[in-house]
């Protein structure tokens, strides 16, 4: 496998969306290839702070919620 | 004992309005955390929510139980957050950009910057590239990064809530990350050294 082919491949073998045999032969590559290997890091690296952005969840404020319901609820009427 | 969700749906098809706020009750804060994602502020995300029990309540009788309640929602959600996006004036990275970063050929100099001691979220600068970044990605773009690697949906789910098939959610998460990996990069290699 080529350092081309593993840049295409990369996120769905970060996704486990490979074959085993095929994530067998990235696994090899990544553990000789230095770039490949930096690229597969640094990838998941932006991955867990991308996610770790939005961790927090906000409860949704009351004034918020009571807009809604009263949105809804009038067409409860219609 | 919760009640069974569709027995709740069930109810509400037949004009039990305790029923359906029941299921707007169950769905309420992940609806609006979704809006905060996808649109950035706590307005949007109340517009987001308000719109999205308006538009379900108004067509529950064409949920046909295909897919999840939840997947459901989310579609109506995500379909209202892509109209509001398409709409903003703000700068994005052209689809042109997105596509030459995966189709050039793979750049010779990759440096991991992974264990780099910057690289976590309590340097501000950082977290601010990173979320302009992400809000500069293209709607179609944004929202599939979002659903994927941020709320953690499995592709099929996302392809099902955005009517895409799975080969084109994986070509945009695909995209996505490389983009944002690459602001990243840029953003060490400016510190100086890695």
């Amino acid at each position: 496998m080529k350092c081309d082919d593993v840049f295409k491949l990369i996120s769905d073998y970060i996704d486990r969306e490979l074959k085993r045999d095929i994530e067998e032969i990235i696994e090899e590559h990544i553990r000789e290839c230095e770039r490949c290997f930096a690229l597969m890091k640094t990838l998941e690296k932006t991955i867990f702070l991308s996610k770790s952005i939005y961790k927090r969840r906000r409860k949704v404020p009351k004034k918020v919620l009571e807009k809604v319901y009263y949105e809804v609820r009038i067409r409860y009427r219609k | 004992m919760k009640e069974k969700e569709s027995q709740l749906i069930e109810r509400a098809k037949n004009g039990d309005t305790k029923a359906f706020e029941e299921l707007m009750k169950r769905h309420q804060a992940k609806i609006y955390n979704l809006g905060l994602r996808l649109l950035g502020n706590s307005q949007d995300a109340a517009d987001l929510l308000q719109e999205t029990f308006i538009k379900a309540y108004e067509s529950l009788q064409s949920f046909e139980g295909k897919s999840s309640f939840s997947t459901w929602l989310y579609r109506i959600a995500t379909n209202f957050a892509l109209m509001k996006l398409r709409k903003e004036k703000k700068n994005k990275v052209s689809l042109e950009e997105l596509k030459e970063i995966s189709d050039t050929k793979y750049k010779s100099r990759i440096s991991d910057w992974s264990e780099n001691p910057y690289a976590h979220l309590k340097n501000e600068e950082l977290r601010e590239l990173l979320e302009n970044a992400i809000n500069s990605l293209p709607p179609k773009y944004k929202s599939v990064f979002i659903l994927h690697d941020v709320e953690g949906l499995p592709l099929a789910k996302v392809s099902e809530i955005l009517s895409l098939s799975i080969p084109a959610v994986k070509s945009r998460v695909h995209r996505s990350r490389l983009y944002l990996r690459e602001k990243l990069e840029k953003y060490f290699q400016n510190k100086g050294g890695f």
